[in-house]
């Protein structure tokens, strides 16, 4: 051979020994080749092309490596919270409120609090230490804090180490869930030195007792787990390091091959050598799965720890942290909601490994061993608990944000979701409508609701229902169910007429007789009233009161329904609306919380208040984004909307909504107004109190009759919720233009306290009524009163 | 996958191994979204089939009064129950407001005299979530949107003050200042 053939060789091969780590040399193939074997320079040839390609892989791989680790690692889902629970003193809170409150927080009872995130009770007083929480505005810091509850009420708040009185404290909101990307890994990042201690001692002694000194993989292991698989016959032992474990959730797909397992070594090696042990620890505890939530995949000890047992990470104990770490092995055989009696064999185990290599003694590890597994019933960060309320959280989202922003970039939102509200609306729905299916004897299952609540003043989305059952993320009633709202109109009717207060005041007279109108094709419309009867001159508050149709549908027409439909408009309603006279008894479909926008106008005053569902929006490193302010347009005079509300009322006293005595005292006054449709397919109540403004639906899905008025099905459920909450009294103010007048019910003649019979009425002042009654005596002007009404 | 593209996209040193990473990647991606693909499946077979609304107009006409004639032929129970007198000061125009509230509007005013006029406007909605119907409260937040120019807001802020002022005569004059000013 002439060893000039033989000097690119070397060359390359001195190449490639540079890139690659050690090559084993060849001195014996040189030999033979020199000697004229032919074949074995194939070889030779062979070997080199091999360590090239292999040394090329290793590059490859390694810039794999690089760009997975050093470019953003995880989507992280956006993380979403219920509102902060406000304390104070006089604040309304029960003793049970405020101990579900600290248990939704995962905070710990104790016997005495010395340490974050635990609660004391004696009696009516209470001890507990919040955690720091980086609110939108700021920071709330860690505070131990007495507060007494007397009555119903906050009675004291103290700074229970300086004894000193807090004027205002908010608790950290309870998360409610998160918006996470649609390959359903959920996770929450924590740093390395978030990972407590005793949580990397049982990594290393459950996992990998070696980490810290190996270099990606340990042969060592390796050869070990080999033996005992072989003499078992089976895989029964892994020897695979975190390192290598990581490689494998990181990069590789789940296939069990020899040429993944090589790949999986070469990677763990590539990745030991580039990267420190505990940037590469902390990857690992973000990385691995820990569970199964429904469809949301629950990654990263981060997470875990609120999923398991609702609290950060580093609030867990030793049993509790062994238990998490165990679970690697096998989430779901080890589940241990699932399957308790193996989560605490295989937690006990994992203990006894840390005693076993000396991470904790053994009367520590004994300790622990004797506790219960301590994991909280269903994971409460789970979407499942709220899914209307999320959806209608992501709805809003949506008009903002990318889809991607929201799965991906840790983002923090904060709702306006009152748990506890929450917690009474689903309870009531869903009893509410098991009596209202006994009572008709309909099958059980057969109805369906959505109701919304929300804070009359500032328009915040406080709790939604879609549907009874309140686990269930299926059809989002509140928000989908679009159904003909029927009587629920009325009242916008009425106020376009109170508006007009020089032709219309509360006891004008309205016509109830027949109608008949024909439409464009020449179909005639003939409505009724729902007793059948025609009542010929009522007044107009009694029209509303008793929901007449015909009296409203000659006022509409009177009013002009185009009229009505843009004060609608005005009063929220965004959706397009054809103004046909059938509009004027509800033939317009709108969801609930569409309802629940128009009447909050009724609630507030006259001043609309887009409804809101997010308060703010912070960043992962929680720097504010946005928030949703409270807005406030006027759009309907004062006046008008007293004297509707005052209307309002009469329906809860003597009208249609009279069936609300079963829930609240008469002393307790709300206003509200009930609807039905045809052939009772849906069943309406909207109203209000001081304090809540509820919409509430009860139909059935497949649009069939199901029996029941607007009195007789939504007030049912509308009255038990209310109930439930305790609501404050309405108080209505009297704008400056309102005056109460003493009138002839009867006539609406003006009349005199002395008078029999005589009411005092709410007018806008010029809108008094001129004729006097017999009981006022001698000046009565015929004519003029009725002149003016037929005008 | 996203997260991928993106990594992916900040650059790369070696151009000869684009290619190879590029089609590792796509095959990813691919993985993913024949994995989504299935799971888009996977709830269209699980997801209810909601049934709409009802639209159209109502031919036969709905009413609900079932109840038996009252007995108080409607009779209305206002607050003061005498001809021509104007209605007592409400208890809530000027109350005495919580100390929490005190103390949240204590700390808007120190916000918005040192010009974090977000953070005041915020202070106050908290306020406002204790004591909805504190005319004063919404009279400081309707000031707040003025001084950030937000006029049409300020003055429907100042309104809605006055519908909670009752017969406080100073702060409705402040109120009216407020929304002619704003006009």
């Amino acid at each position: 051979m002439p060893p000039a053939k033989k000097k690119p060789v070397r060359k390359k091969k001195a190449a490639v020994r540079k890139k690659v780590v050690r090559r084993k040399r060849k001195p014996a193939s040189k030999k033979s080749a020199r000697r004229g074997f032919p074949w074995l320079k194939w070889l030779l040839g062979l070997t080199l092309l091999a360590m090239l390609v292999v040394g090329g892989y290793s590059l490859y791989l390694s810039q794999v490596v690089r760009i997975k680790f050093e470019g953003k690692r995880w989507a992280i889902p956006a993380r979403v919270y219920a509102r902060p629970l406000e304390l104070y003193v006089g604040a309304n809170l029960t003793t049970e409120r405020l101990q579900a409150e600290l248990r939704a927080l995962g905070y710990r009872k104790v016997k005495k609090v010395d340490s974050v995130a635990q609660w004391s009770r004696s009696g009516s007083r209470f001890v507990f230490q919040t955690r720091d929480f980086l609110f939108w505005d700021g920071m709330e810091p860690s505070r131990r804090v007495s507060l007494r509850i007397g009555g119903s009420t906050v009675a004291a708040l103290k700074d229970a180490a300086s004894g000193k009185s807090l004027d205002v404290l908010r608790l950290e909101p309870p998360e409610i869930g998160s918006i996470y990307p649609s390959h359903k890994e959920d996770r929450v990042l924590v740093r390395r030195d978030e990972l407590p201690d005793h949580l990397v001692a049982a990594l290393l002694a459950a996992e990998d007792r070696d980490y810290f000194h190996h270099h990606g993989i340990n042969l060592y292991s390796i050869a070990r787990a080999l033996m005992a698989n072989v003499r078992a016959g089976r895989t029964v032992q892994g020897g695979s390091t975190l390192t290598q474990q990581l490689v494998k959730n990181f990069f590789l797909t789940p296939e069990r091959s020899l040429w993944r397992k090589a790949n999986e070594a070469l990677m763990a090696i590539i990745l030991d050598a580039r990267y420190g042990k505990d940037e590469i620890l902390e990857a690992y505890a973000n990385e691995v799965f820990l569970g199964q939530d429904g469809d949301r995949a629950i990654h990263g000890f981060g997470l875990a720890a609120y999923y398991y047992f609702n609290r950060p990470l580093n609030e867990l104990n030793l049993a509790e942290t062994a238990l998490l770490v165990g679970l690697l092995k096998g989430a779901s055989y080890y589940n241990p909601r699932k399957h308790p009696e193996r989560a605490l064999q295989r937690r006990n185990l994992v203990l006894q490994l840390m005693v076993d290599q000396g991470f904790i003694d053994q009367k520590t590890a004994d300790k622990a061993m004797k506790q219960p597994l301590g994991v909280g019933k269903k994971g409460r960060l789970s979407n499942a608990r709220h899914p209307a309320f999320i959806d209608l959280v992501r709805r809003q989202l949506q008009r903002d944000y990318q889809e991607e922003d929201l799965t991906s970039e840790g983002l923090r939102i904060f709702t306006t979701l009152d748990p506890w509200a929450q917690q009474l609306l689903d309870k009531q729905i869903s009893s509410g409508l098991s009596g209202l299916e006994k009572r008709r004897k309909l099958p059980a299952g057969t109805l369906q609701a959505a109701m919304v609540l929300v804070s009359p003043q500032g328009g915040e989305i406080r709790a939604l229902s879609g549907g009874r059952e309140a686990g269930y993320a299926g059809f989002n009633r509140a928000l989908d169910a679009v159904r003909p709202i029927g009587s629920l109109i009325k009242p916008v009717i009425y106020l376009l007429a109170l508006s007009h207060p020089d032709d219309y005041s509360l006891v004008t007279l309205l016509e109830d007789e027949p109608v008949h109108l024909k439409d464009a094709r020449g179909r005639v419309w003939s409505p009724k009233n729902y007793d059948k009867k025609a009542h010929g001159l009522v007044p107009l508050h009694r029209a509303l009161a008793k929901s007449y149709n015909l009296a409203t549908v000659h006022l509409g027409l009177a009013l002009g329904v185009r009229n009505v439909v843009s004060l609608l408009h005005r009063l929220g309603v965004q959706r397009e609306l054809s103004p046909l006279p059938s509009l004027l008894l509800g033939a317009v479909s709108l969801s609930p919380l569409e309802v629940a926008q128009f009447y909050q106008v009724f609630a507030a005053g006259g001043f609309r208040s887009p409804l809101r569902a997010i308060r703010e929006i912070v960043d992962a490193q929680g720097q504010p984004l946005q928030r949703y302010p409270l807005e406030v347009a006027q759009v309907a005079e004062p006046g008008p909307v007293y004297l509707l509300d005052r209307n309002l009322v009469e329906v809860m006293r003597a009208g249609t909504g009279r069936g609300i005595r079963r829930y609240l005292p008469e002393s307790l006054e709300v206003a509200g107004k009930t609807g039905t449709t045809d052939e009772l397919r849906d069943s309406w109540f909207a109203g209000f109190s001081g304090d809540w403004l509820a919409v509430a639906w009860v139909g059935r899905d497949d649009n069939k009759p199901a029996g029941l008025t607007g009195s007789s099905g939504a007030l049912v459920l509308w009255g038990r919720v209310m109930k439930a909450l305790k609501p404050q009294p309405l108080g209505l103010l009297p704008p400056e233009d309102i005056v109460y007048i003493w009138v002839d019910p009867q006539t609406g003649y003006l009349s005199a306290d002395y008078c029999e019979g005589a009411i005092a009425m709410p007018f806008i002042r010029g809108s008094e009524p001129q004729l006097r009654s017999d009981c006022l005596g001698e000046e009565r002007r015929g004519g003029s009163f009725f002149e003016r009404l037929f005008d | 996958m996203r997260i991928g593209v993106a990594a992916f996209d900040k650059g790369l040193p070696l151009p000869a191994n684009r290619a190879l990473i590029r089609v590792l990647f796509e095959a990813l991606r691919a993985t993913y979204l024949v994995a989504g693909l299935i799971f888009v499946g996977f709830l269209a077979g699980c997801a209810t089939t909601p049934v709409p609304g009802r639209g159209g107009p109502v031919s036969n006409v709905p009413a609900e009064s079932r109840v038996p004639p009252p007995r108080s032929n409607g009779r209305y129970q206002p607050p003061e129950v005498t001809a021509y007198r104007e209605p007592a000061t409400p208890k809530y125009s000027r109350p005495e407001p919580a100390r929490a509230v005190q103390a949240l509007s204590r700390r808007a005013e120190d916000q918005r005299a040192s010009g974090q006029l977000v953070a005041a406007a915020a202070s106050l909605e908290r306020a406002l979530r204790i004591e909805p119907k504190n005319a004063v409260l919404w009279n400081r937040l309707a000031h707040v949107r003025y001084e950030q120019k937000q006029y049409a807001l300020a003055s429907s802020l100042a309104a809605k003050s006055n519908a909670f002022a009752g017969q406080d005569q100073a702060l409705r004059a402040d109120n009216n200042k407020l929304i002619s000013r704003s006009r």
